[in-house]
């Protein structure tokens, strides 16, 4: 059951996200709102998620390894020259990972926790900014080659999240990859550093249902009924 | 509007702000930048305004898929957002971006001989410094070394800042059917999965002209083209082949049920009785052979000879055959022939009765004396006895080789179109010159 409370910033009536995400986004006035147990309040600008044609929307359910989890979530990030949507894929247990989109494809990114060492490693990389391109970095005693560097920007956010996360705040982001294709990405911003470890799926992968509907497009034959 | 379902737009109206023309954005929050189709220019998406990054004046081209061309190809839905033509300084080739929002992007390759629909995978296959690996159950061969290749122009929408005049290295696999290319930016490699599509099919997908493919155009099949040949060469060498295992498994069917029957017969020479039925039977369908064995003791140094007579037992018809018998010997030598076989070749359908008339030297108006001389003491007290088989479906080996001519000939001659398709597409690997 869906409980709704009145937007602190504009009165609209507004559901009160997912219980355990501290942050949720105002749909009307795109205010991003904290919950401090009952209580709403304005902590920040959302922004306004840009039109896009993503197949995926709040609701949307995916299964990774075999757990059905719902889309809760989303946050569009931007660079020079690109953009993205990160999803917050939220399971039963509480368990969540970020579903990055890029180019019709899917990384499925759960956090890792780095070693003092590894994330040492990844400092020093972040030192040298793009002289770090191509460097080799050991992860979890597995070479990594780092193939991007970039400071990248959130956009705007909308839905449930579990961190307070303001429209244009920056973030610094190296991307890493094995020689086998795997990737791992580093992030720093404001809220400390963190690690994840990323694998591609295609949508019909993660077995989806609730996509969105779009005119002049027939939904997937792949989509599930529930 | 009774959808309970909302319908999202699929589509963004803007305009080129240097020529004014307008463009449907079909790939919202993927595509980061636009080449206008009409004036070249380039035109940034990655903020909410399309914002001109640089201004060209060029002329339009008419591109054989229009952007926002639809079509189905596999039973997925398509719209054509992009279009690039590169070339690796030998060789140009166009590349257009196919989009769909639930299945993501796919490539339309036009080489110079024809088409190949591209899906980008998600895994890395091989190490392209490879020169073969194993990729889902195939053996994949490198075809092209890597090179760069350029791009000569691009238009419509895509998903990278695409620029004219970027280089790109990428090498090429070719086993199972199929290409895995293989795009190389520093460390990165992207690697894109390549199947035939004819250019009939491409032309009925989109509703565009069928631009023909190799031989119609270019110097040489696509690696991943099919043999239009070696499927007739498999075909009717499959097809042969079976045709020729059943012809002889017939053929030993037939002579095992093939009604059989023998009798014997001894001709005493001071007696007159010289002929016996062998037997009667029946023959259906369509003409058959009927063989008729003979094995007898002419005698040393003697002969004689068996008349056959196949009547035809409800129109009298007669069929008549000889079978000479003779055994002959001196000091180093010999000639045995005391068997001896008669094939009548197609008999058609009835009853027959097989007689035999056993023909002696001793009844030759005139006999030879000095035979019955020489012979005398032992052809006048034995007896000649013979033993006559006849079957009817007989198989002739003379028919087998007709047969194998009739069934293999066209196999011969489809392997050698296979074979020459085959060299033609060699020829246009990397490394071909360095063969032979």
């Amino acid at each position: 059951m869906q409980i709704e409370q009145n937007c602190p910033n504009c009165g609209a009536l507004i559901g009160t996200g997912v219980p355990g995400l501290p942050v949720v986004t105002c749909s009307h006035c795109h205010s991003l709102l904290s919950k401090a147990g009952d209580a709403l309040s304005k902590v920040g600008e959302a922004g306004r998620v840009p039109f896009d044609v993503s197949p995926i929307q709040i609701g949307t359910l995916l299964t990774v390894g075999g757990t059905r989890g719902e889309i809760v979530g989303r946050e569009r990030w931007a660079y020079d020259g690109g953009f993205w949507n990160e999803w917050l894929l939220q399971f039963p247990n509480g368990e969540a990972f970020w579903v990055a989109e890029e180019s019709g494809k899917y990384m499925i990114m759960k956090g890792i926790e780095p070693s003092a060492e590894d994330l040492a490693n990844l400092e020093a990389v972040q030192r040298k900014k793009n002289g770090g391109m191509g460097e080799r970095v050991w992860i979890d005693g597995i070479p990594h080659f780092v193939s991007d560097i970039k400071t990248v920007r959130c956009v705007a956010v909308e839905g449930s999240l579990p961190h307070i996360i303001a429209a244009d705040q920056p973030r610094f982001s190296i991307d890493l990859r094995t020689k086998k294709g795997t990737v791992v990405t580093f992030q720093q911003d404001r809220d400390g550093a963190s690690l994840w470890r990323g694998a591609y799926y295609r949508l019909d992968q993660l077995e989806p249902s609730g996509l969105r509907r779009f005119e002049h497009w027939s939904p997937p034959a792949f989509e599930s009924a529930g | 509007m009774s959808a309970s379902v909302t319908q999202a737009a699929s589509t963004k109206a803007l305009e080129c702000p240097s020529c004014g023309a307008p463009f449907e954005l079909h790939a919202a929050g993927y595509s980061t930048l636009h080449m206008c189709q009409y004036c070249g220019s380039e035109i940034d998406l990655t903020n909410d305004t399309a914002k001109l990054v640089a201004e060209h004046v060029e002329a339009a081209k008419a591109l054989i898929i229009p952007l926002g061309a639809k079509g189905v190809i596999n039973g997925v839905e398509w719209v054509c957002v992009g279009n690039m033509e590169k070339s690796d300084g030998w060789e140009g080739w166009e590349e257009f971006l196919l989009f769909n929002p639930y299945h993501g992007y796919r490539w339309l390759v036009l080489t110079q001989s024809g088409w190949s629909f591209g899906t980008p995978i998600l895994s890395q296959p091989a190490n392209p410094n490879q020169d073969s690996f194993r990729f889902e159950g195939a053996r994949m061969k490198r075809i092209y070394d890597p090179a760069q290749s350029r791009i000569e122009r691009a238009v419509g929408e895509f998903y990278w800042q695409v620029k004219k005049g970027d280089r790109v290295k990428s090498t090429s696999y070719v086993g199972g059917g199929r290409i895995l290319s293989c795009e190389m930016t520093g460390d990165e490699y992207n690697w894109t999965l390549e199947e035939f599509l004819s250019s009939k099919a491409l032309a009925k997908a989109f509703g565009v002209e069928d631009t023909g493919q190799y031989p119609a155009i270019g110097e040489y099949p696509q690696p991943h083209q099919p043999n239009p040949h070696g499927d007739g060469f498999k075909t009717s060498g499959l097809i042969a082949g079976i045709a020729f295992a059943v012809a002889m498994l017939v053929s030993i069917f037939l002579s095992f049920e093939g009604e059989s029957y023998s009798q014997s017969f001894t001709a005493n020479p001071t007696g007159t009785a010289r002929s016996f039925d062998v037997g009667t039977f029946t023959m259906t369908g369509r003409p058959k052979p009927v063989t008729i064995t003979a094995r007898g003791e002419p005698g040393d140094n003697n002969w004689m000879y068996l008349e056959y007579t196949l009547t035809n037992t409800s129109t009298d018809e007669e069929i008549i055959a000889s079978q000479p018998i003779e055994y002959y010997y001196g000091r180093d030598w010999k000639e045995d022939d005391r068997r001896g076989t008669v094939k009548l070749s197609s008999v058609p359908a009835g009853t027959y009765k097989l007689s035999a008339e056993v023909v002696l030297p001793e009844d030759e108006a005139g006999g030879s004396a000095t035979t019955a001389t020489r012979a005398g003491a032992w052809a006048t007290q034995t007896g000649r006895a013979v033993t006559v088989m006849v079957t009817s479906n007989g198989t002739f080996n003379s028919h087998f080789v007709l047969l194998f001519i009739a069934l293999f000939g066209p196999v011969i001659w489809m392997g050698l179109r296979a074979a020459s398709f085959e060299s033609a597409r060699q020829s246009g690997y990397d490394g071909a010159d360095d063969d032979d």
